[in-house]
């Protein structure tokens, strides 16, 4: 056990102190630098965060309570049956919930941050087999316990979302004796993925909900302290999830070669949709940043910045779409080729988003604060 | 007059050094001057060692084949040893005297660098954290490198723990001290954290000669997401420590901790006070302690903020705004200087801060070191 002190400073005038510090910028004035960007005005940030909140970010969780609820009601519906192979309305609306998963994943902030709402609704990567391990036991034991509401919302983070949903819909057809208790417990994760988005999207909402947080910074806001923050928060989502999307979803599949590569490390391969999910990524972070119209920051460099983005989301797709599907691209080193390409047009993206555009406005997400160590 | 530079071998150099833009002469190298030095970003992809003078003006730079992160210093001979950040493959080793690379040394296959390394108090070895990814679960180690040998990779110890970060050595210079952060990862995913809810960070003691472990501090099980990263001895020996919250974002636990001289025992965790919490941003990106031993500077880039401790009550006693300040190192008795991403350099004295220069194109990682 640790001793823990908590010391009563002179609490007051040292946060005055700080506050003044921070509420006139930095204690350092910076010399003059050769070309100094037009100053961006507070009404500017505030429009951008705006643009953000209702052009992407409040649609995309909206979208993912609509598609998880849909996916519950489809599995309550095919459950009885208990098919060997999931139906079409399953398939598409598990489908359709990965796409809109995709819209968020990405984005590491706000409600779906707390609470381990992003690792229930889909635990990737999940290294060491957790899930796989725990819903064979769960499939041997067939406790109908863990049927019952919010039960499985009590279970590990890797049984409790997306894989295992996949895993048991779409593995379901090698398990004829457990297939009736397969589809029960693939309803009531359907229903925990349900409450989750659902959660997610109150908690975005309302009087204190986190859009009102990004709108109202300053004062006693404690995340977001001048109007620069939440543009901020919007330019690391983009940075970041280039970078999630390249360095943790395509990289753990495709490794460095042709020879080292793991498709079947790729998130949502069983159910076929790893391509799909891929490419929504890509799609979800191109539309964040032009929703909340970022290069209008400095509207002198945006044709220019915005004719790179598009190109270089392009080039990302043209990769991805290059072959029909996710093992067809492993199969030859040439079809290889194709996502390496797209590997590599994220990497131009995230030097666009991450270097040229904030070097260009004069606002930066901050080069350590943007991924430490 | 600094002693005389054993050269050594220069095998795999370019493994760490893309090219060598800019290098003095041995007329116009550090000598004995101080001098500061931090790894950079000096382009898109474009990273460097910088050495800058205490006026804030370059003395050189090396360019470095991937994004550095903390620089070890070998006080006698002037020689640092910069580290690729992690999943690292290459520390440079760097003779200040006469601003030259000496050697790059690489990890063995199965290993990668965590950022952070510390010479032997007779400057002959080089320990560096590493994770050993090869089993099932990987494995925080500490490689001994023979710095006199070319870098030759000579053993390696256990650090009991994952994810094992800074790692500095204690005074009296037998005494290894590492920080494990207690999160899984990969190279093959990335920087991706790995299960965050199985953490298990933890500080660790090592006897250098034999790598046996001669004690360990863990913090209590529900701050098992308090990840322990930075430390630093101040003058009394107390080990003082910075964490990183990988919990709730809305909970502020304690960020900065002290161990009793030596850094044995048990932790006692100092909480920022309430109204100051906040800008820490539950991150702490680098610890020092000034030259004289008095004061323990933390930063926080996220929070933008430098917080300077009264080392001897254990007491906050200055809190800086810094925007994307991280890098810190001791200036002149209890002051320090300070780095930003934004290429400033600024001195940290007890009436705030004060400009020294602000590199342009320059963009400062993560940790400032000061040498001489």
């Amino acid at each position: 056990m640790i001793a823990i002190t908590k010391r009563l400073l002179l609490l007051s005038p040292l946060a005055l102190l700080v506050r003044k510090a921070f509420a006139a910028g930095d204690d350092v004035e910076a010399p003059p630098v050769a070309v100094a960007p037009t100053p961006i005005t507070p009404e500017q940030l505030a429009a951008v965060t705006d643009r953000a909140i209702e052009g992407y970010l409040l649609p995309a969780y909206r979208g993912l309570a609509e598609a998880s609820a849909a996916l519950h009601a489809a599995t309550l519906a095919a459950a009885p049956e208990a098919p060997a192979e999931p139906p079409e309305a399953v398939r598409a609306a598990f489908a359709a919930t990965v796409a809109a998963f995709a819209h968020v994943d990405f984005l590491r902030f706000g409600p779906m941050a707390e609470k381990g709402r992003i690792e229930r609704f889909s635990y990737y990567p999940d290294r060491h087999g957790t899930g796989a391990r725990q819903l064979r036991r769960m499939l041997a034991e067939t406790d109908t316990a863990l049927l019952e509401p919010g039960a499985v919302a009590k279970l590990s983070a890797a049984v409790q979302g997306m894989p295992a949903y996949e895993s048991l819909v779409f593995g379901a057809s090698r398990d004829a004796e457990t297939r009736a208790y397969r589809w029960k417990l693939a309803a009531a994760i359907a229903g925990n993925l349900e409450t989750i988005a659902k959660e997610t999207l109150d908690g975005w909402t309302g009087d204190s909900g986190w859009a009102k947080l990004m709108r109202t910074p300053g004062g006693s806001n404690i995340v977001y302290r001048d109007a620069e923050e939440p543009v901020i928060e919007v330019m690391k989502a983009i940075t970041t999830g280039l970078l999630q999307v390249r360095d943790q979803r395509m990289l753990p599949a495709i490794g460095t070669d042709f020879a080292s590569a793991k498709p079947a490390r790729a998130a949502f391969v069983p159910s076929g949709n790893a391509l799909a999910y891929l490419a929504a990524s890509g799609h979800s972070i191109e539309d964040l940043a032009r929703k909340a119209d970022l290069f209008q920051l400095v509207p002198s460099e945006a044709p220019r910045l915005g004719d790179a983005s598009s190109k270089g989301f392009a080039a990302y797709q043209a990769g991805l779409a290059a072959n029909a599907n996710w093992q067809e691209a492993f199969a030859t080193e040439a079809a290889y080729g194709h996502l390496r390409a797209a590997f590599d047009a994220l990497k131009g993206l995230e030097d666009l988003y991450g270097y040229r555009f904030p070097t260009d406005a004069g606002i930066s997400p901050g080069f350590n604060a943007l991924d430490g160590d | 007059m600094a002693p005389a530079i054993p050269r050594l071998p220069v095998g795999r150099l370019r493994d760490g050094i893309a090219a060598l833009l800019r290098i003095d002469t041995a007329e116009e190298g550090l000598a004995d001057r101080p001098a500061y030095v931090s790894s950079v970003r000096v382009g898109p992809r474009m990273h460097a060692l910088l050495v800058i003078g205490e006026d804030g003006h370059e003395i050189g730079r090396l360019p470095l084949a991937g994004r550095g992160h903390d620089i070890a210093v070998d006080r006698v001979r002037r020689r640092v040893a910069a580290f690729a950040r992690r999943p690292g493959y290459f520390a440079v080793i760097v003779d200040l005297g006469h601003m030259a690379p000496l050697a790059t040394i690489n990890p063995p296959d199965g290993h990668h660098f965590f950022g952070h390394g510390v010479f032997s108090e007779d400057g002959r070895l080089l320990y560096a954290t590493e994770n050993a990814f090869l089993g099932e679960r990987p494995r925080g180690v500490v490689g001994v490198y023979d710095v006199e040998g070319g870098g030759r990779r000579i053993g390696e110890f256990e650090t009991h723990g994952m994810d094992s970060h800074e790692i500095l050595l204690a005074p009296g210079g037998r005494t290894l001290v590492v920080a494990n952060g207690g999160i899984e990862t990969h190279p093959e995913f990335g920087r991706q954290k790995i299960d965050l809810a199985e953490m298990r960070p933890s500080i660790v003691r090592i006897d250098s000669e034999t790598g046996e472990r001669i004690g360990e501090t863990r913090l209590d099980a529900s701050l098992n997401r308090l990840s322990t990263r930075h430390m630093a001895f101040d003058g009394a020996g107390a080990l003082w420590f910075g964490c990183q919250w990988e919990g709730e974002r809305t909970r502020r636990p304690p960020l900065v901790g002290r161990i009793g001289a030596g850094g044995e025992g048990e932790a006692a965790l100092i909480a920022f006070p309430d109204d100051i919490a906040p800008f820490a941003r539950n991150y702490i990106g680098s610890v020092t302690a000034s030259r004289d031993g008095t004061a323990v500077a933390v930063t926080s880039p996220i929070g933008g903020t430098v917080f300077v401790f009264d080392a001897e009550r254990h007491e906050l006693a200055k809190v800086h705004a810094l925007r994307d300040g991280c890098g810190i190192a001791g200036a002149v008795g209890h002051e320090f200087v300070a780095s930003a991403g934004d290429g400033s350099l600024v001195g940290v004295a007890d009436d705030g801060l004060t400009p020294i220069t602000r590199a342009a194109g320059i963009e400062f990682d993560n940790h400032l070191r000061r040498v001489g």
